[in-house]
């Protein structure tokens, strides 16, 4: 490269570089900006229901508080919602309580009214529960709730993660997983063995239905 | 006085050679670009191919920037992870670049020379491995870090139970042997065909480590904007490599159908072999190009050797001359007129493409001579523009030298044949019994050597040397071409 024209570009990289990193300050941790992108460009099937893709958050709190409360390093966050999950066994019954954005507590009783948002698509939704999968971190076990063909709501019956600060990543896998409807979907990055252990749960729940 | 009855001699020999062709010579180019300009739209180009290759790393370390490399990083795993994330683009991006360098695709060898190209790729080839040694530790040392486990454990646990990484474990252990091979010393010691074979295991190992990309690399699984970048580059090498490296040259064989027509031994250890074959023009070469001749017979289809063509191209046949070095080229010596040959080419940029001058001068030593014969054949010039340089052994028993004669005499060229025992011992020249410096002697031949373009080709040293001469006789760098030895 002439000499003129090496120190243009060398200047020009220098500047992408800055700037690049600028923005990479700037933005959320690296695998939180990651699912953000992801699940955005996996959202163009659009059949997305908003109040569905809500519904994880709640669980997200519970998680960050079972964290805090207790064991040192793993998180886990059977206790509320396998509550939640297991009386949400019988048919019709899951999507809503937590769509309903009713708090974590008062989620249960709300069991039972489903068919509104359910009826508009297909009358009646399923629900299966997929095989434990025990990983690195821990285990992580899905119960996943098909309306049709379609999966309306993915509940973390067991998901313990690395630690605290990796609490929140079952719930955006849930997201990304409704999102692309299956578990087709790229990887989390600074959380790939969750997200394998993620989609194999979520592929042994498929595989009941 | 010598040359005058070599020349009527070998005349006479000629004659009573019947299976040699009369010497019919292509029409020369009747036009020609010249100038400085054409020097700076080769820059140019080179620029903007140098300027895209460049892009590609910058463009991979800003993906991973914005995405919060740098600020992910709290503790030693994630100082580790960040270092692996970026190793793994940069070294994969540049590896990526390396395997199109080699792929001899037109559009880098017309810019560089299909010599330039293979420098660089082995130049690429140290980096490379370190980037993805460095890739590989980093993400062992992290997981080992995280996991609290010794280093081997960590080892056994990523290549059995993560996916894909079996496969990219192998990968590396691959591009480790391939670039250990290409080490001079190891070099040395294999055969050409022992190192190639090894080499082409390169393919298997960018194949084997493409799914653990797509899988769980960081910057690249899940991300839309990367994923297509990748995906892209990966097929454009891919496309760039099966096209003009396998699918081209097969297709060319099969339509061509060429064979040797006629050999013709030229001096006591060179050789010439017509090749025939239905529509040879369309092959498009250039005097001063090569290509890879491949004897298509059950010992030699594997091994092909690059052969400057000795005579312009034309549509009556190809001809390559061929000096007995003692390895394949020997047997080349005594090879049947009938027998299959395949070509793949034409490359280098040893042309009349890389001219800017009116005035040329031509230097060849011993069987450097076959790019050099072809272009003063064909080159564009008035009576007097080029001067020749043949530097042999012995006038008596040099190849093409008497074509040579016919062609400076025809074409009005001056012909200086400096045969005999070199002056000193860093000379490029023969003996004249006088001391006089090699670029004075230069000068006297060709008085206008520094505003001549100048083709260089001959052994290394030897054209190092003529180098070293032309530089000191004022003839600026970009006007002397030649060909460097890169296989």
């Amino acid at each position: 490269m002439r000499t003129a024209t090496k120190s243009a570009i060398g200047i020009l990289s220098l500047g992408v570089i800055a700037a690049s990193y600028t923005a990479g300050t700037a933005a959320q941790i690296g695998f939180g900006a990651a699912t953000v992108s992801n699940s955005s460009a996996a959202g163009e099937s659009t059949a997305v229901d908003p109040s569905v893709v809500v519904e994880p958050t709640p669980i997200a709190v519970e998680t960050d508080e079972v964290g805090e409360a207790g064991d040192d390093d793993l998180t886990s966050v059977p206790v509320q919602t396998k509550a939640a999950a297991t009386s949400a066994t019988t048919p019709t019954s899951t999507p809503t309580p937590t769509a309903t954005k009713t708090a974590a507590a008062a989620a249960t009783p709300a069991a039972t009214p489903t068919p509104t948002k359910t009826a508009s698509t297909v009358a009646t939704s399923v629900a299966k529960t997929g095989s434990a999968i025990n990983y690195k971190y821990g285990t992580i076990q899905l119960e996943v709730v098909k309306s049709g063909s379609k999966i309306t709501s993915i509940n973390l019956i067991q998901a313990s993660t690395k630690g605290r600060e990796w609490a929140s990543v079952p719930s955006m896998l849930v997201t990304t997983a409704i999102a692309a409807q299956g578990s087709n979907f790229g990887n989390m990055s600074g959380a790939t063995f969750s997200t394998q252990a993620f989609k194999s749960a979520l592929d042994s729940a498929l595989a009941k239905f | 006085m010598n040359f005058e009855t070599t020349a009527l001699r070998l005349v006479g020999d000629q004659d009573e050679q019947a299976q040699k062709p009369a010497l019919t010579l292509v029409q020369p180019n009747g036009k020609l670009r010249l100038g400085e300009q054409k020097y700076k739209n080769l820059k140019r180009a080179q620029d903007i191919i140098e300027m895209l290759a460049w892009a590609t790393v910058v463009f991979v370390t800003a993906t991973f920037l914005i995405d919060g490399g740098v600020k992910q990083i709290v503790d030693v795993p994630s100082a580790l992870n960040a270092v692996s994330r970026l190793t793994s683009l940069v070294g994969t991006d540049l590896l990526l670049i390396a395997m199109l360098l080699i792929a001899r695709v037109p559009w880098i060898d017309k810019f560089y020379g299909h010599d330039k190209a293979t420098l660089a790729h082995k130049k690429l080839g140290k980096p490379i491995l370190y980037l993805v040694v460095a890739h590989f530790l980093a993400s062992l040392i992290e997981f080992a870090i995280v996991n609290g486990e010794n280093i081997l454990a960590t080892a056994w646990w990523f290549i059995t139970d993560v996916q894909d990484m079996l496969l990219a474990t192998i990968g590396l252990a691959l591009m480790i042997l391939v670039v250990v091979t290409s080490l001079t010393f190891a070099r040395k010691k294999m055969s050409y065909e022992a190192w190639f074979i090894v080499h082409l295991l390169s393919y298997a190992s960018v194949l084997a480590a493409v799914p653990h990309v797509f899988s769980s690399g960081s910057d690249v699984a899940g991300k839309p904007v990367q994923t297509i970048f990748w995906v892209a580059l990966y097929l454009f090498v891919a496309f760039n490599i099966v096209w003009y490296r396998v699918a081209l040259p097969l297709i060319r064989a099969a339509r061509l159908g060429l064979k040797i027509q006629t050999v013709v031994k030229e001096s006591s250890d060179t050789t010439s072999l017509y090749v025939t074959g239905k529509g040879l023009e369309k092959l498009g070469g250039q005097s001063g190009q090569f290509y890879l001749l491949r004897i298509l017979t059950r010992k030699r289809w594997f091994k092909a050797h690059p052969f400057s063509i000795s005579a312009a191209p034309n549509t009556q046949f190809m001809r390559f001359t061929i000096g007995d070095r003692g390895d394949d080229t020997g047997a080349m010596q005594t090879i049947k007129p009938g027998t299959k040959v395949m070509v793949e080419g034409p490359y280098g940029v040893f042309t009349e493409e890389r001219r800017t001058r009116e005035k040329v001068v031509l230097i060849a030593s011993g069987i450097g001579i076959p790019p050099v014969r072809a272009l003063a054949e064909s080159m564009a010039a008035r009576p007097g523009d080029v001067t020749v340089i043949y530097r042999v052994r012995n006038a008596y028993d040099a190849s093409l030298l008497d074509e040579m004669r016919e062609i400076c005499r025809r074409r009005d060229f001056k012909l200086h044949v400096l045969s005999g025992p070199r002056a000193r011992s860093n000379s490029w020249m023969s003996a004249d019994g006088t001391d006089t410096p090699d670029q004075a002697r230069l000068t006297l031949m060709a008085p206008w050597v520094s505003e001549s373009d100048v083709y260089v080709c001959g052994p290394e040293a030897w054209t190092h040397s003529v180098k070293k001469s032309l530089l000191r006789a004022g003839t600026p760098e970009e006007q002397i071409h030649s060909e460097e030895y890169a296989w």
